[in-house]
């Protein structure tokens, strides 16, 4: 189970909204075909070669690299990273000939033969975007120096799928929009954002079912745009949607005791339940969080809710547990765990 | 929670279609073409949905540009670029370039001098023109 010192806690000034933020590159080998035409053999040696890359280098402290092979972690350590955002949910339940090289901190997770032979990430809690960009560009140039990219001057880094070429890169930000969720508002930003090349979808849950107004937004368009513009965009954005949802939770709480209500029975529930299943459990933790940010709610801090939401997934239940569990079971522990932190 | 129904849209089926109605519309007839790196024709991208090599993208470059004007902003890449694309010195340039370009960003405005700086003796000594 990952700790309070994991960068999802990490908070900064626009917490109490952004949640954290992410970046990922999309990179491939000039010397292979991609993925899709790749045999087992060629991905082993995608992998080795990625994998050398790093063997002699030091990246800093706490950043220093474990190579992971998927075949050779099981299914339930592979789904808790997942759900930890660490990989995909792809890269967890199809594990052949895919690696992982995973920083001990955690932030820095390059999934070797996902979609692309290469998927760098860098993760931040809250808004950071601009130093995880520094960060991920030396890392980018090494592997380039060593493995060389496949690159076209017209269409950029070249990627399997045509949705990622240009940049390669995807910028992702998770929000927590408890009270423009409840205001109705969301709709109406996912039309805006997307006239202006941004997407908006919900963290946990899907579609209509959207659990606990956690929402990421990235960019969709990658070519014809450079990094430095779209995090201009990003960051214009987010700053509207934070002050926003800021205004929203006031009125709300000034002018609506129901919220109030809610927020404060939220924080009763996840205090003294004796079984609480994820997905209850990320609804009421994101009341939860609102009331912290809005001074509701003082005995527990933006900090810890972070880490609870972020490690009380399923699998990350039973991975803590050490053994299969039923789902009782796996939301007693969830209680218990909750109620340890609180 | 229940699907209401099992529907599945693959983003590879959808994209499949996407690049040969793209395609059709432009008036390109499907080719049988190779490609000469991975052996991929272009019926074989609009049946998978996706691009089997880099090669690929120059072998089907007309066929694919349509399907591309439609996905992004533009059909030129205007990022960075990665140093094995380029000379030695011109790409120190641009990866100062873009260095600046945070540094300034984050109003780290000593650091964003020193990189200028180094930026100009680079030129200098490269004898690089500025743009």
């Amino acid at each position: 189970m990952s700790s309070k010192n994991n960068w999802f806690c990490d908070i900064n000034e626009y917490s109490d909204v952004v949640v954290s933020s992410r970046i990922r590159l999309a990179r491939n080998i000039k010397d292979y075909k991609f993925l899709g035409r790749l045999t087992s053999e060629e991905k082993q040696q995608i992998i080795s070669r990625v994998r050398d890359v790093f063997s002699q280098i030091k990246l800093g402290k706490n950043k220093d690299l474990r190579f992971i092979d998927m075949e050779k972690i099981s299914n339930v350590e592979a789904l808790s990273m997942a759900e930890r955002h660490l990989i995909s949910y792809d890269m967890a339940k199809a594990p052949k000939d895919r690696a992982l090289l995973l920083s001990e901190d955690e932030t820095i997770s390059l999934m070797i033969n996902e979609e692309d032979h290469i998927r760098l990430q860098i993760f931040s809690g809250g808004f950071d975007i601009y130093n995880i960009y520094s960060q991920i560009e030396k890392i980018d140039a090494l592997l380039d120096e060593r493995l060389r990219y496949a690159f076209d001057s017209d269409f950029g880094y070249l990627t399997e799928c045509l949705t990622n070429i240009g940049t390669g890169m995807r910028v992702s930000v998770l929000l927590h929009l408890s009270a423009l969720d409840r205001c109705g508002a969301v709709q109406q930003l996912s039309r805006t954002l997307s006239k202006m090349g941004f997407t908006i979808r919900g963290s946990f849950g899907e579609g209509s079912q959207v659990k606990g107004s956690f929402y990421q937004i990235s960019n969709q368009v990658t070519l014809g745009l450079n990094e430095s513009a779209v995090f201009e965009n990003l960051k214009s954005i987010v700053s509207q949607i934070v002050s926003q949802e800021r205004a929203a939770r006031k009125a709300l709480i000034k002018n609506d005791i129901s919220f109030e209500d809610s927020i404060k029975r939220a924080f009763g529930v996840i205090k003294y339940a004796a079984l609480i299943n994820y997905e209850e459990f990320i609804e009421l933790a994101s009341l939860v969080r609102v009331g912290i940010s809005e001074n509701l709610i003082k005995e527990i801090d933006l900090k810890t809710i972070n880490y609870l939401i972020n490690s009380l997934g399923p699998a990350s239940i039973v991975l803590y547990n050490g053994s299969e569990l039923s789902a009782t079971k796996r939301d007693m522990i969830r209680a218990a765990i909750i109620n340890k932190n609180l | 929670m229940q699907k209401l129904a099992n529907i599945n849209f693959s983003l590879d089926d959808i994209l499949g279609g996407f690049i040969s109605s793209s395609n059709s519309q432009s008036g390109f007839k499907l080719e049988k073409k190779r490609c000469e790196k991975c052996g991929f024709t272009f019926d074989d991208i609009i049946r998978t949905g996706k691009v089997g090599c880099d090669n690929c993208y120059k072998q089907f470059r007309e066929m694919l540009l349509p399907s591309i004007k439609k996905l992004h902003v533009n059909t030129k890449h205007i990022g960075k670029s990665p140093a094995s694309a380029l000379t030695k010195v011109s790409s120190r340039i641009l990866a100062l370039k873009a260095e600046l370009e945070i540094a300034v960003k984050n109003q780290e405005f000593e650091q964003a001098a020193r990189i200028r700086d180094e930026i100009n003796a680079l030129k200098k000594a490269g004898d690089f023109k500025d743009e």
